[in-house]
């Protein structure tokens, strides 16, 4: 917490000693606000009005070029009954200043980070990043610093760090090698290496995957790959996956009691898709995917959906059906979309039933509808509404309604604006 | 084995540094964003050369975009910004995805309409799946419930 209001205090600090430089200086600057106050209700329950505010802003060549910042959090305040047991919360998500070297895509960052790469999946920590592109299709990500999560104690892992190398060709191919090490007074904690592959050897055919290798005990916990072909005739894609897990080494020390009985499980999970475009707007897909277990019995899933769009409106039907080994892991789900623009407003809605083989809480289907509509007041504003009420195991009447405001303020570059003057000079010499 | 692969990734860092520190002649850097604005979901191929296929918005891109990320996570930010992500992929987020864009009811959509019921069966069927989004090791959004 302390290290939060810490990073916080310095972001403002950064924001305003830097604005009026930014506006002095060739730079562009984005604010973005997102309001939202997602209503929601059930019989005989508890009432949330939650009010969140997320504020980001995004900066590049301030000061000199090449320099950038962002920056995002947001923050709740409940106007009704509490929401996840506290009335008000809120998270600074990132905030960090960069700078890109004008060859190579050489890159630092520092302050609060969010990164993907390799083995590192949304990692969120303070510390350092470097990154940059080599010779001969290299390319190199450094970091470290302390995670930022929050221990079930409630507090801070102690530090991390990591890194990913890759070699390639564009348009060809792309193999990663990544390591990320997390510890805690001392002990490691998390100790992961990977590798993540693209191959593209001829046109309409793509691999890609990634593999995930837990260091700490030795043996791999995920493969994931999928295989794309087409699409011929611009229409016909085929897509193939293939994916396998060992719990007991993918999850780091679960604690959550939904998982621990997974530690003993292996899935070999493999599909595949079909996409077609009918013409017309017309897409059709379907897929299967079968999941095969060393300890549960299999299951299956089936999918297939119709989608239709033009330039203003967009309408889909999906239909997906799970069969599981047992009773209790079997139900179809069918949906519905519609969304069409009538000038500045779009119109949106949907519908979803599900219907479940066993009961849950004594009922075995489930219910939703939605409609809403979106208002773009201009280029930079835009006002969304929407209700949603459904009926489900859980509740028998369950009522949402969203309110979001959206509000974008960009700030062009002056250089931008001295053109403007230029002409505006050429024009009092014409006269 | 992760000696070996920490010593090499050292070494290739260290290769990094010096290019960075050094400034070394190179191909010119590419735009921290994208110079011209764009409609949601480009075919980037429709300006870019066939290199660019793998980062067309397209049906697949739902399921794809993670690996693309995983590869160059710099490469989003050219278009989108960090917190575009973190609407999906912030560990503490509070609001899921299609209640932040009830307009998005697209098949692909994580948790639209009754996910509650649903996730006592999609849990089982494959727990590491929800872990794209709600974080392998931070278990927060999951422990709320199950205590």
């Amino acid at each position: 917490m302390t290290r939060g209001i810490a990073l916080g205090i310095f972001t403002l600090a950064a924001v305003c000693l830097a604005v009026p430089v930014m506006a002095a200086s060739a730079g562009d600057i984005s604010f973005e606000s997102r309001t939202y106050v997602p209503v929601s209700g059930v019989d005989g329950g508890a009432t949330h009005v939650p009010l969140y505010e997320y504020l980001s802003i995004d900066t590049e060549d301030v000061i000199r070029e090449g320099l950038f910042f962002r920056a995002g959090g947001w923050g709740r305040a409940d106007l009704a009954d509490e929401t996840y047991n506290r009335k008000t919360n809120g998270d600074l998500q990132y905030a960090f200043l960069g700078w890109r070297a004008p060859v190579l895509n050489a890159e630092m960052r520092v302050g609060r980070l969010s990164l993907t790469a390799g083995v590192a999946r949304n990692e969120v920590f303070d510390g350092l990043l470097l990154g940059s592109d080599l010779p001969a299709g290299f390319d190199v990500t450094a970091y470290a610093g302390m995670p930022v999560e929050i221990k079930q104690d409630g507090t801070p892992s102690g530090s991390l760090f990591g890194g990913r190398v890759s070699q390639g060709r564009q348009g060809m191919y792309r193999i990663g090698l990544s390591f990320l090490q997390e510890q805690d007074s001392g002990t490691t904690i998390r100790q992961e290496a990977g590798t993540d592959l693209l191959l593209t050897p001829v046109p309409m055919l793509e691999i890609t995957g990634t593999s995930f290798y837990n260091a700490s005990d030795s043996q791999w916990a995920r493969h994931d790959y999928r295989l794309t072909v087409g699409p011929f005739l611009g229409r016909v894609r085929v897509i193939g996956t293939w994916a396998q897990t060992d719990y007991n080494h993918f999850f780091t020390d679960p604690k959550n009691p939904a998982l621990t009985p997974l530690l003993n499980e292996k899935l070999n999970r493999t599909g595949g898709e079909l996409e077609v475009g009918l013409g017309w707007g017309f897409t059709l897909g379907g897929g299967y995917t079968a999941y095969r277990y060393d300890v549960a019995g299999p299951a299956d899933v089936y999918t297939a959906r119709l989608g239709w769009a033009n330039k203003l409106t967009s309408a889909g039907l999906g239909f997906r059906q799970v069969h599981g080994d047992d009773v209790e892991n079997r139900y179809r789900e069918a949906t519905l979309n519609v969304s069409t623009k009538v000038g500045p407003v779009r119109l949106f809605g949907g519908a979803q039933r599900l219907e479940f083989d066993e009961a849950i809480n004594g009922v075995n289907n489930s219910t939703m509808g939605s409609l809403g509509l979106a208002y773009a007041m201009g280029p930079a504003l835009e006002i969304t509404a929407s209700g949603e009420y459904g009926q489900n195991p859980e509740f028998s009447q369950q009522f949402k309604g969203l309110l979001a405001v959206t509000w974008r303020y960009d700030v062009a570059a002056p250089k931008e604006k001295e053109t403007e003057k230029e002409k505006d000079t050429e024009k009092e010499g014409d006269k | 084995m992760a000696t070996r692969l920490k010593s090499a990734l050292a070494g290739a860092m260290l290769l990094g540094a010096a290019a960075f520190i050094g400034g070394c002649t190179g191909p010119q850097s590419a735009a921290l964003v994208h110079p011209e604005k764009l409609e949601s979901a480009p075919v980037c191929t429709s300006c870019h050369d066939a290199d660019y296929a793998v980062y067309n918005h397209d049906l697949r891109w739902m399921k794809s975009h993670g690996q693309a990320a995983v590869r160059n996570q710099r490469g989003c930010e050219i278009c989108h910004q960090v917190s575009y992500c973190a609407d999906c992929h912030g560990n503490r987020e509070e609001i899921k995805p299609t209640d932040k864009r009830p307009d998005r009811f697209s098949p692909s959509t994580p948790h639209r309409g009754d996910y509650l019921s649903q996730h006592q069966v999609d849990g089982r069927l494959d727990p590491a799946s929800c872990f794209t989004c709600h974080g392998r090791k931070n278990e927060g959004r999951c422990r709320i419930c199950h205590q």
